[in-house]
């Protein structure tokens, strides 16, 4: 999904390359986006405006990348395995295998490098566990965490903020994890306490995130390092 | 040398442990043993949870509703969190009612449930703004101390009885959405039915945590008309 002006269409479409690099079956490529300049043409364009506004969206509280949710709805590319992807990940090793495999529930990012002490000290509107930049759902999965979003979306903004809060605080136990070894953030490490440097490649990983979104940390665009090196690759 | 803040925590909540439960003081490690492996982090708010400052504030809270409540029968506290000793504060006003303390938090939960050596409360692990706790609404006085960080209780208030409702001025508090500047604005928010009794009480710093110029808001009112 790419909406506004903060991510240009070469994050979309690199994302699409290395993809077709490095998912080796059939698969279609869509992006939900307000503006379709210079997205490359093998992609499926998918008008933001179509989708149907969610109640109280014009909530005087902030819910985070609720846009996502559209995706979640069983209307959305029905009786299909979807794959979200934040448009800021890096692909570095083959997902064939991990994606043809069934999944049971949606499988969501467990943030692995986050220190669990602090969750359960912060355990509220704060905090979460969860990162959806990178979520794998069969069907009509996801569909009740859209459903229930429209019935208390002026609530659940005010209460959690952002869709990773909404997905943690009301619906963990629908969620399984990528294994551990499988993602990583570029900004903050993979495992806490003992596999935590910052900007180091992992090459036995198979997505670097970069989750930018709290104000900490390099945007793909501002590494200088190996990560510029491989996203410039998927020109 | 100084002594980590973590032990000075644990000895501070040891020390308060052993003036209620001096009888059973291997289980007192124990509770703290626990403690230690869900969250280090968690003896500081559950250090805090003892502290004079809160003792003080529970006995407001208590005495004012002594003074308007006659025996309750049951008590449901909701967004109860690290509140144990509020919970027993209110067993010791009114001993006969059954209380149930509820709270989205599983940890503080399983916590609060240790602590509670002599079972004199029921703990409920719930949101109490997104799940159905309405049978606990129906108690003969439903206490949330919570207020300020919880969705406005408007909507809940028509299906309680008596309510006794807390919220707070302390904006600096990141969880915190949902602060009042003053009671009169507490009042306006909730627009009880019938108005029992509305005030603030002063919250002091202490040497366990600063508290600046921080004020705790309650209104007791009663629903004559209920949904």
């Amino acid at each position: 999904m790419k909406w506004g002006t903060l991510y240009p269409a070469h994050y979309v479409n690199r994302l699409y390359h290395s993809l077709r690099k490095h998912v080796n079956c059939p698969f279609t490529f869509h992006c939900i986006t307000d503006d379709a300049t210079d997205i490359d043409s093998r992609i499926s364009v998918l008008d933001l405006n179509q989708f149907h506004a969610l109640d109280g969206i014009d909530s005087k509280w902030r819910f985070y990348t609720y846009q996502k949710l559209y995706t979640f709805d069983k209307s959305f590319l029905p009786g299909t395995r979807k794959v979200l992807l934040d448009v800021d990940v890096l692909i570095q090793n083959d997902l064939t295998e991990y994606l043809s495999q069934p999944f049971e529930k949606p499988t969501i990012i467990y943030n692995y490098w986050y220190e669990h002490d602090r969750l359960i000290r912060n355990f509220s509107n704060i905090t979460t566990p969860f990162n959806s930049s990178f979520v794998v759902f069969e069907d009509d999965q996801l569909d009740m965490t859209y459903q229930y979003a429209r019935k208390w979306f002026d609530k659940l903004s005010f209460s959690f903020g952002s869709l990773d809060k909404f997905l943690y605080y009301r619906f963990r136990d629908s969620f399984n994890f990528h294994p551990r070894k499988t993602v990583y953030a570029y900004n903050f490490g993979a495992e806490h306490p003992h596999d935590m440097e910052e900007e180091k490649f992992r090459p036995e990983y198979s997505v670097c995130i970069f989750n930018t979104s709290h104000g900490n940390g390099k945007d793909l665009r501002d590494t200088t390092d190996w990560a510029k090196q491989m996203w410039e690759s998927y020109d | 040398m100084t002594e980590h803040p973590y032990i000075q925590h644990r000895k501070m909540v040891h020390r308060d442990l052993e003036v209620m439960y001096g009888r059973q003081l291997t289980r007192v490690e124990h509770v703290l043993d626990e403690i230690d492996e869900i969250s280090p982090g968690l003896m500081l708010t559950l250090c805090d949870s003892f502290a004079p400052r809160n003792r003080d504030h529970h006995g407001w809270v208590a005495d004012t509703l002594a003074q308007h409540i006659v025996s309750p029968a049951t008590i449901t506290v909701l967004g109860s969190g690290v509140g144990l000793m509020f919970g027993l504060r209110l067993k010791h006003t009114f001993p006969k009612a059954k209380i149930t303390m509820i709270d989205y938090n599983p940890w503080i939960c399983h916590i609060n449930e240790m602590i509670d050596m002599d079972n004199e409360l029921s703990f409920v692990c719930a949101d109490v703004v997104f799940d159905d706790v309405s049978e606990y609404l129906g108690a003969d006085l439903v206490i949330n101390a919570s207020c300020d960080n919880m969705w406005p209780m408007t909507d809940m208030l028509p299906k309680m009885k008596t309510y006794c409702m807390l919220s707070t001025n302390m904006e600096y508090v990141a969880t915190n959405r949902n602060c009042v500047f003053d009671v009169e604005e507490f009042v306006d928010q909730l627009k009880p039915q019938e108005l029992l009794y509305a005030g603030e009480y002063n919250l002091t710093t202490t040497d366990r945590l600063v508290l600046p110029n921080s004020k705790r808001f309650m209104v007791i009112g009663q629903t004559t008309q209920r949904d």
